[in-house]
């Protein structure tokens, strides 16, 4: 565009892209534009793409490097994060037995203290042909019998009958 | 006059949906694409290059976040450049209230001195001036008067930019100028005198 035409378009009204383009790169067109409407001077300032300091390739490695950071970051806090599931499950667990435990542990206020008897010896407790207690059958509608899930020969059951004494 | 939807859109868009597929370089490819505007944006509004370059790596970095979001159907620079205000305007607030006035003189030469914008004396004028006398615009009022008469966006383009009306970008633009004319004839009288007449 020559400073003729940019004169032609300044007196017209709105500058075009192509009249600003001229303006931001000409001096005496930018006077003559400034003079007509000094926000013009201010609209000098804008056009071409900036760089940023060290050139774009310096830039977008430093991006993609600190975006590799965050996904390495990200990943090893998924990694330490337990799922929430798996914490549910396991405060599930817990409680059930916390709970479990003091429904058959209640030790007798009035019973006199135990006189702590001598360290047995593994083997003499364990007899394989000793038969574990087995809850064969309960008679009451209204009791809930609860077995936990176990892999060991051992079975909890939990049993929940109001109409039982309560110091049985 | 330049508009942010340019006849690209379809390659950013498949850049996009590269990138969420696991391609790094696809990000890559968008980061190079992209830098320049997102910079040019930046330095205009904060008036500083490296605190230009620290908030475009920013954006960057949150567009990597959010690129999930994107919805294909709309612009991605109009997304894009939405980011880029956020987190200007963000900066720009932030560094308001850390240090109002002593900043903006140390800025002034900080700009007048800036050996890595290779632009002319009288540029650099300009520049100066225009940093002093938007220092008393809100950021809101810098970021639009910066994308409507230096990056030369459409008022439409810039009210779906922010997500406002077109209406209210004019209005900042009204206020911006004012407070600018109000500066210019207070600090840098000699180029206030060429608004006598105009106003």
């Amino acid at each position: 565009m020559t400073c003729a035409q940019f004169e032609a378009f300044l007196a017209a009204g709105p500058l075009p892209a192509d009249a600003l383009a001229h303006m931001r790169s000409c001096s005496a067109c930018l006077e003559t534009a400034v003079a007509a409407d000094p926000e013009n001077l201010f609209r000098s300032l804008g056009g071409e793409d900036l760089e940023p300091s060290g050139g774009i390739d310096q830039f977008v490695a430093d991006v993609v490097q600190q975006v590799h950071l965050r996904e390495a970051e990200t990943r090893l806090t998924r990694r330490r994060e337990m799922p929430a599931a798996a914490r549910w499950s396991i405060a599930a667990a817990l409680a059930v037995g916390v709970a479990g435990s003091s429904l058959l542990y209640r030790p007798s206020l009035n019973q006199a203290p135990v006189v702590s008897a001598p360290a047995v010896v593994a083997s003499q407790v364990y007899d394989p042909s000793m038969t574990l207690p087995v809850v064969e059958e309960y008679s009451n509608g209204g009791a809930t019998i609860v077995e936990m899930a176990s892999d060991s020969d051992l079975t909890l059951v939990m049993i929940f009958d109001e109409s039982l004494p309560v110091d049985l | 006059m330049k508009n942010v939807q340019e006849p690209t859109e379809p390659e950013d868009r498949e850049l996009v949906r590269a990138t969420l597929e696991g391609e790094s370089d696809a990000f890559e490819a968008l980061v190079r694409r992209k830098t320049s505007k997102v910079y040019s944006l930046c330095y205009r509004v904060l008036g500083n290059g490296e605190d230009a370059k620290d908030v475009s790596q920013l954006v960057f970095i949150k567009l990597w976040e959010n690129l999930g979001k994107y919805d294909p159907q709309y612009a991605f620079d109009t997304w894009l450049y939405r980011m880029v205000t956020n987190v200007a305007i963000d900066f720009l607030r932030n560094r308001q209230s850390r240090d109002a006035a002593v900043n903006s003189n140390l800025r002034l030469v900080k700009s007048a001195t800036d050996a890595e914008q290779n632009v002319s004396l009288q540029r650099k004028e300009i520049e100066s001036v225009f940093a002093s006398v938007s220092a008393a615009l809100s950021p809101k009022q810098k970021t639009i008067f910066v994308m409507r008469e230096m990056e030369d966006l459409p008022s439409a383009e810039i009210s779906r930019i922010l997500g406002c009306r077109e209406s209210t970008v004019r209005n900042h633009l009204f206020n911006a100028r004012k407070i600018m004319q109000r500066q210019l004839q207070h600090r840098f009288p000699e180029y206030a005198r060429l608004w006598k007449g105009q106003s």
